[in-house]
């Protein structure tokens, strides 16, 4: 009954939401239109734009090459994502069990929030660097040969590593948030029944957390899908062969190193459905267990 | 000072009609108290006397003058709400004046005697320089009650105030906003689900039901004499016992209510007001009904009860009883010797009986004696 | 008289003892400081490419080929000195600095704007605008930058400070949890600066922003971190190497290593650099921080 739109004179309103929605149709409206409209071209470097409407569609839809990289990329998000989520999840946990230096723990935890992907990229080639590495030495005793420059399968270890690595904080922050807001009456339940931890954890705590993990599962795909270019193109430029080439970095290779800007403007449109469909489960998924938690 | 007159007022949100038709008159300097359950409209009406809903139809006079197409700081009202409404981010003083300021319309040598003036009045000084988050709720509510005062408004709107202060709070609030309305005799509208608070603090109380006023009329008056079985029901507690019976001879001699456990002779002037009706509903309340001791004798019309609910209140003892298939609550002397199970004989009080139309609900007749002839404002 | 006292509160601490016998006092004890241990051991896990970063960043050549040369060498002026003074990193961060800082800013005035106008003005198609602004989160930059950078290239914004800030000036995230925000203040607040004809502007700047700082403040970390962290767009549309942003300047040293004119050491120094602001910020804002995130999964 009680309303907050105390006021009513439009223009004022339309000039408060003028400049957000401008930008909004320059930058982010128009260029997707152009995009979609691009994508129904042929325009490579040096030659005319000619219609070719939905043959590039085709040829990506075809093209082994496309859905190779489509299937790694899947592979890859979904590897990144288990693994963010797992470690993220213990951590937590650990967190939120521990009585006192809760709150130092919690910044020890949360941080990599604040890790840019270069710097990650970076540090992690140091690392585990295939001649220089701190790490390569005490792996080769341990009989691990670390050769990532040459060896697809181990690059792609590496990159998932580092990936996940800086998606921990982000994890954590939301899951603490969402793990403080369990009523203390439950977990006092729980210890007057003799449930032990890790199954508190298992069993209470995560089919209430279920929201928060559905709404991360998303956004850690999002991140596995786009967030992750830094270290693809810093760490192995998609190679060695096309190892560790993700649908993001195709792209970025399509338009910026072969300049076919009709395909590439394709494949935008690809990443554009994949989004579409991420946030539209996302929402659906919001909505179904919205009931659990709050 | 001000009067308010609201004429047809009718406010519907998208699908609901939260207030039906409402008819009333605020006299000027009065402290006229809205109650009703939970979602009747009380606190809608408020708000569209404070302009912040806008009616669908309907008037809202101020002194006469139209207001409804006024903008709330037009009209000149001041709003207490429930939660205070206190900025947190500011001194005491400062959200007393924050808002006056803004409205320009008084110097800040005038706000500044203003503060100082209702800052004694309401012994809240040491609270000036405080912010909310600093005071209890008693504090707040009268740091909001002084933000109020200053403003110098026409007419006081209240919804509410008390009802987040605990119990003892709320008493000795209630107490000190009498003595305020006696000081400043600005007009004051004030809206309660509580009906001890309306009889408490109106000069008249308005009861609301169903987005419709269902009587105004001062306290006593309302409880004496409920315009239908909805007022009846709603003011006192525990509620008045309501008890279907059959009309008997209403036709010329004195009407004879009967129910299946008892028959209950009603004085001669009742004839006409139940014409010749068949059913009607007695209302009798729980303190209009008494034990009959073994040494009275017998009594006419008095009502057999079995006793199954004892509930010592210290003053008194009320009794769930009884009688036929109906029940029947009564306030018995706080030491009687009573016991669960207990057949009783109940006595009544004839000058207290209260018979309401079996359909309508409508008051057909009071029982007490008085000058005045009962005032019915129900919207049958 | 001592005694008296004494014996019931022993008895107290008996009794407590027997009801934490319930769940065994010693294994209790050990259980906590296997969290610690385990916590701790974590924590040095995700803290330990960091810790090797710094370490090496404060020594000559960089290379370490076990653990046992993690010991922090004597170069950490000489190093930070040429990565910022020689290899332009200064340059870089101020470049990225600048980019945060316009973005952090533009964001929030814009944001605020757009969600007043949207919480506290009665418009028609409310909604429909307030859609048309969250749809927008359909469009992260991998998504448009290549029409973007077309664009972009079209207006002769190529190595400028515009190109790299307005494109990113109209946020659905913060729109959305300044919404929620001003959803959470009482309406009885908003409608008391009503009755007294508090104006637009003054509401504003009098009774929201101040009634908002923590979210103000938690959503701008958020926005700096994201402006901060971006690497993909600036990679793209600047290549004057004097505009470029630390992100990108951070891969280019990197370039000059297996080029070999470079030490890891250097690059190092410069990840360093890179970290800290909004390492520094989450650090110091962290409760508004983990709020804001609160609001924003609602």
């Amino acid at each position: 009954m009680s309303s907050r739109e105390i006021y009513t004179d439009r223009r004022t309103a339309g000039l408060l939401l003028l400049p957000t929605i401008l930008v909004s149709l320059v930058f982010l409206y128009y260029p997707a239109a152009r995009a979609a409209r691009r994508a129904l071209y042929s325009s490579q470097l040096g030659l005319d734009d000619e219609f070719v409407g939905l043959e590039n569609f085709a040829e990506l839809l075809t093209s082994g090459g496309y859905q190779s990289r489509l299937l790694l990329t899947v592979g890859f998000a979904a590897v990144v994502v288990a693994g963010v989520m797992v470690v993220a999840l213990l951590l937590t946990f650990l967190v939120h069990e521990v009585g006192t230096g809760k709150s130092i723990y919690l910044v020890a935890a949360i941080w990599p929030y604040a890790l840019p992907p270069a710097v990650a990229a970076l540090v992690f080639i140091f690392l585990v660097h295939p001649s220089l590495g701190v790490l390569s030495g005490p792996l080769a005793t341990l009989g691990v040969d670390l050769d990532w420059f040459a060896d697809g399968r181990q690059a792609f270890v590496v990159v998932t590593v580092a990936a996940i690595w800086k998606q921990i904080g982000y994890n954590v922050i939301f899951m603490i948030a969402s793990m403080n807001n369990i009523p203390e009456t439950l977990t006092e339940t729980a210890r007057l029944d003799g449930v032990g931890r890790l199954r508190r954890l298992l069993w209470v705590y995560v089919p209430i957390m279920t929201p928060t993990l559905f709404f991360l599962v998303i956004l850690n795909t999002i991140y596995a899908f786009f967030g992750t270019f830094a270290f693809i193109d810093i760490m192995t430029g998609g190679g060695p062969s096309g190892a560790t080439n993700i649908l993001i970095f195709d792209l970025y290779q399509e338009a910026f190193d072969f300049f076919n800007w009709g395909l590439a403007s394709a494949k935008s449109v690809v990443l554009f459905a994949i989004v579409g469909v991420l946030m539209y489960v996302q929402f659906r998924l919001t909505d179904k267990y919205s009931h659990y938690g709050a | 000072m001000t009067t308010v007159t609201l004429s047809d007022l009718r406010k519907e949100f998208d699908d609901v009609t939260a207030v039906e038709s409402i008819d009333l008159e605020v006299r000027d300097s009065e402290f006229l108290v809205i109650v009703g359950p939970s979602g009747c409209g009380k606190s809608t009406t408020l708000r569209l006397i404070a302009g912040l809903e806008r009616a669908t139809d309907g008037e809202v006079r101020m002194d006469g003058r139209d207001v409804v197409d006024d903008e709330p700081k037009e009209r000149n009202v001041a709003m207490v709400f429930q939660n205070y409404a206190l900025y947190p981010h500011m001194t005491g003083r400062r959200n007393m004046t924050f808002g006056m300021k803004s409205a320009g319309d008084f110097t800040d040598g005038e706000i500044d005697d203003l503060v100082a003036e209702a800052a004694e009045m309401l012994d809240i000084a040491d609270l000036l320089d405080r912010k909310p988050g600093a005071m209890s709720g008693g504090e707040r509510q009268r740091v909001a009650l002084g933000r109020a005062i200053v403003r110098d408004p026409d007419v006081f709107l209240m919804d509410e105030p008390l009802s987040n202060l605990d119990a003892k709070l709320r008493i000795q609030m209630r107490a000190e906003l009498s003595k305020l309305h006696t000081e400043l005799e600005t007009t004051t509208i004030y809206v309660t689900h509580d009906q001890t608070e309306a009889m408490t603090l109106g000069d008249r109380v308005a009861v609301m039901n169903d987005g419709r006023v269902q009587q105004v009329d001062p306290p006593q008056r309302l409880y004496d004499y409920p315009a239908n079985r909805f007022v009846a029901e709603f003011i006192g507690d525990p509620a008045m016992n309501m008890l279907p019976a059959t009309v008997d001879g209403a036709d010329g001699g004195a009407p004879v209510l009967d129910h299946r456990a008892f028959t209950l002779p009603l004085p001669d002037d009742a004839s006409s007001a139940l014409d010749d009706r068949s059913s009607a509903v007695l209302g009798v309340r729980p303190e209009d009904l008494y034990l009959v001791e073994a040494s009275d004798g017998a009594y006419p019309g008095s009502i057999d009860a079995t006793v199954d609910v004892i509930e010592p209140l210290g003053d008194s003892l009320l009794l769930e009883c009884t009688v036929g298939e109906d029940v029947i609550r009564a306030n018995a002397n706080p030491r009687a010797d009573v016991d669960h199970g207990d057949a009783l004989e109940l006595r009544y009080d004839p000058e207290r009986l209260h018979v309401f139309d079996a359909d309508t609900g409508r008051a057909l007749y009071h029982s007490a004696t008085t000058d005045e002839a009962p005032v019915m404002h129900a919207g049958d | 008289m001592l005694g008296l006292i004494q014996y019931p509160a022993r008895l107290l601490r008996a009794t407590k003892r027997q009801t934490a016998a319930l769940a065994l006092p010693d294994r209790r004890d050990l259980e906590t400081i296997g969290l610690h241990l385990l916590l701790v051991g974590s924590v040095l896990l995700i803290v330990f490419p960091i810790l090797v970063a710094a370490i090496v960043s404060t020594k000559q050549t960089g290379i370490v080929t076990g653990l046992a040369d993690l010991v922090p060498g004597g170069h950490v002026v000489e190093n930070y000195r040429t990565v910022l003074v020689d290899y332009q990193f200064g340059r870089f961060m101020w470049n990225s600095f600048l980019m945060a800082t316009v973005i952090v800013t533009g964001k929030l005035a814009l944001s605020i704007f757009a969600a007043t106008a949207i919480v506290y003005y009665d418009l028609p198609y409310k909604d429909l605008l307030f859609l048309f602004i969250l749809f927008t989160l359909l469009l992260p930059v991998p998504v448009r930058f290549i029409p973007l950078f077309q664009l972009v290239a079209d207006m002769g914004w190529t190595n400028s400070m515009l190109a790299i800030t307005v494109p990113y000036l109209a946020s659905a995230t913060t729109v959305f949890i300044l919404r929620q925000h001003f959803l959470s203040i009482p309406s009885s607040i908003v409608e008391t600066a009503k009755l007294d004809g508090v104006g637009p502007l003054k509401f504003m700047a009098f009774v929201l922003l101040p009634m908002s700082k923590g979210i103000l403040v938690g959503v701008s970390v958020i926005m700096f971190v994201f402006a901060w962290n971006q690497y993909l767009w600036p990679l793209v549309i600047i290549n004057a190497e004097a505009d470029q942003v630390a992100q990108v300047g951070l891969a280019l040293l990197e370039g000059d290593v297996v080029g070999g004119e470079v030490s890891w050491s250097l690059v190092m120094a410069g990840s360093m650099l890179t970290l800290l602001p909004p390492l520094l910020l989450l650090i110091l804002f962290r409760k508004p921080l983990l709020r804001a995130f609160v609001i924003q999964q609602k």
